[in-house]
């Protein structure tokens, strides 16, 4: 098994990395209430480390040969994969419960995909309001949902969902979710899981 | 820069907002993560405010060295486009780039709302 270290610039956030696979999947456990204090103070932290980057190198450790020929481009991987990685980071910044300790980010590669999955608690009102934009997300054409999100006034954007909306239409991801209940705090984990493809079409 | 151009840099975050209110050029650069409440976004707001309200004919939007905007920034965007198609008298052109991905998959989707919007691609 292969490991690779990264350099992330963030160690004052990050619990020291653990690899399920050094090959193709780590995950990352984030300071919630340090990440929170910092995104209240001054936006997000992001741009310190690049999960695309991070994507590229774990291909970069599978054998060329398992890939098909029509990849995306380097660049359109990584700058895809920030973006994707960035708004389940922030989503979970916003939408975890107030009491939660930690955010998990995980980033996972295979031949035909990268998954970017984030894991956080909520609360049970939080996740009432993530089973209805569920519910309207699949029972709606998403395509034409974007198009109503993006003429929706700002004041609404705090629930419009509008970053998920534009992985499934701009960057044709895949995103399934899973909750499940911690039932001695009355707390939901909730997963959110997006698989881009990294094939072109 | 003259003095006819405001602007607001961020080093940390590294991007730069610059009004050139002659030219009616509004550029947006580096790499911009919208938060609300922030300064960055109620500086940019405050801007687009500012020349949907002088109704000028023709305004460039010039996000080709913008390599980063998370989806609040899109909208943020989305909602100048949509104050001006109600205007019906500002043009819009948007100067993007081939090379960043959040333009050439999101960006265009503005078209959607805005059809008289006019891109060119650098």
């Amino acid at each position: 098994m292969m490991t690779t270290k990264y350099e992330l610039h963030l160690k004052e956030f990050l619990e020291p990395l653990q690899y399920n696979d050094g090959r193709s999947e780590a995950y990352f456990l984030l300071n919630y209430q340090l990440l929170k204090t910092e995104y209240d103070k001054s936006g997000l932290l992001i741009h310190r480390f690049s999960f695309g980057e991070i994507a590229l190198q774990f291909m970069k450790t599978i054998d060329a040969s398992y890939f098909q020929q029509d990849l995306l481009s380097e660049s359109e991987i990584r700058q895809s994969i920030d973006y994707i990685a960035n708004e389940l980071l922030e989503n979970s910044i916003k939408y975890s419960d107030t009491t939660a300790t930690r955010i998990k980010l995980e980033v996972k590669v295979t031949t035909q995909t990268i998954t970017v999955t984030s894991t956080n608690v909520i609360s049970q009102n939080r996740a009432n309001i993530f089973f209805d934009y569920i519910r309207k997300l699949k029972s709606s054409n998403p395509s034409e949902l974007y198009i109503e999100q993006l003429e929706q006034r700002l004041s609404d954007n705090n629930k419009s969902g509008l970053g998920l909306l534009s992985m499934i239409n701009d960057y044709k991801a895949e995103i399934n979710w899973k909750f499940t209940s911690i039932e001695h705090i009355h707390k939901i984990l909730s997963h959110v899981i997006v698989r881009f493809p990294i094939q072109s079409t | 820069m003259n003095n006819l151009t405001e602007s607001m840099k961020n080093k940390s975050l590294s991007y730069s907002i610059d009004y050139d209110c002659e030219a009616e050029i509004i550029s947006l650069s580096g790499k911009l993560h919208l938060v609300q409440r922030e300064k960055a976004f109620h500086e940019i707001l405050s801007w687009f405010d500012l020349v949907i309200d002088k109704e000028p004919p023709r305004v460039l939007l010039d996000v080709s060295n913008l390599e980063y905007l998370n989806s609040l920034g899109i909208s943020v965007i989305a909602k100048f486009v949509i104050r001006a198609r109600d205007k019906k008298s500002i043009h819009v052109v948007v100067k993007a780039s081939e090379e960043i991905i959040w333009q050439t998959k999101s960006l265009v989707n503005l078209k959607r709302i805005m059809p008289s919007l006019e891109f060119f691609f650098c």
